[in-house]
């Protein structure tokens, strides 16, 4: 179980990258997770919302794009996608290959922030909107 | 509404960063660093015993071992006249780089050919921390079934060499070489197997000469 630790360390890159955005608000986190990285997906979950109450973001959400497995397929001569983690052989032609090239991926690809005073701006311009209407 | 903030950072970057320091640091001092992983039970500690005993007399080694409670491992390791340091993990079911600094800084300015870390008894969580090692090797004992491999496949593949250990046990457990071997194959193609018997020495020679062998190479 070091999902725990995954999820604190997930939180802690957030909170430093939000440092540089005080006028915004963190709404989401969005991870990409490879069927190779090591992390389950489902522990992750669970750790996360545990983690995220010690952290300024108790209601902060997370977004788990999972990667596929993909290997360097030597008789096809391009990526394809693996049977499985346990069964490196191409789906396409079956040959098995120690090349992967995509699967690993244990990473933040975004924040999803709200920005406070451009809702603002928009719900003023929404509400001058309407009165013109 | 809602925009996002592109980041694209790995998410165990900080780790990342102290294995790459540690890696280059090894380099330099030429220092060959092993860790072993295992589940419980395998036989880390025995091998390494044996691994410290036989491998100290043409090398200088120390050795690092991980343990989540108690430090019975190091006691057991320092009968083998190597310097050992214990890392106690706590609830941790792993070791991380910064761990591994902070362990061997002792031993920063004495010269070492061989440095060898033992993980926590642990198939599944050490497969996403890099401890800076020269190699990962991963043992399974006979008695743990020949498809252990394609159970964590994760950590094999991460994995630089397989041991098999406890061979002395093969026969008693009607254990199945040839499926244990493919289904290595299977997670981590062209993977080299050695098998070993902490207990009768069989494969001993193998394995120390296979790791001299490795140490040249750096």
């Amino acid at each position: 179980m070091h999902e725990l630790s995954i999820a604190l360390n997930v939180l802690d890159i957030a909170e430093q990258t939000m440092n540089e955005h005080p006028e915004s608000e963190l709404v989401a986190i969005h991870i990409r997770l490879g069927p190779m990285s090591g992390v389950v997906c489902e522990a992750l979950e669970s750790a996360f919302t545990i983690a995220r109450q010690q952290t300024l973001y108790p209601e902060v959400e997370l977004v788990i794009e999972e990667t596929q497995l993909l290997i360097d397929c030597p008789q096809c001569r391009k990526h394809q996608m693996a049977i499985s983690i346990n069964d490196l052989r191409c789906r396409t032609c079956g040959t098995i290959s120690g090349k992967i090239v995509g699967g690993r991926e244990l990473e933040i690809a975004a924040l999803e922030v709200r920005d406070e005073q451009l809702d603002d701006t928009l719900s003023r311009s929404t509400d001058a909107d309407s009165k013109t209407e | 509404m809602t925009r996002l903030v592109e980041v694209r950072t790995q998410i165990l970057k900080q780790n990342d960063v102290v294995a790459r320091e540690l890696r280059k640091q090894f380099a330099e001092q030429r220092r060959f660093v092993v860790s072993m992983v295992s589940s419980p039970g395998s036989g880390k500690t025995e091998l390494l015993q044996k691994t410290l005993e036989q491998i100290g007399q043409r090398y200088r080694v120390a050795a690092v071992v991980g343990d989540l409670a108690t430090d019975n491992d190091a006691d057991r390791l320092a009968r083998s006249g190597a310097m050992v340091r214990q890392i106690t993990t706590g609830t941790l079911c792993h070791l991380e780089a910064e761990m591994v600094r902070e362990a061997i800084k002792p031993w920063n300015e004495q010269p070492l050919d061989f440095l060898f870390i033992e993980n926590v008894g642990n198939l599944v969580c050490p497969s996403s921390y890099d401890l800076g090692e020269s190699l990962r090797v991963v043992l399974f004992s006979v008695t743990e079934g020949e498809d252990k491999p394609r159970k964590y496949p994760t950590i094999f593949n991460t994995a630089d060499a397989t041991v098999i250990t406890k061979i002395d046990l093969a026969d008693a457990v009607e254990f199945d070489e040839a499926a244990a071997r493919a289904s290595v194959e299977r997670v981590r193609p062209g993977m080299p197997i050695l098998q070993v018997s902490a207990k009768t020495d069989e494969g001993m020679l193998e394995w120390i000469d296979w790791l001299a062998e490795q140490h040249q190479k750096i």
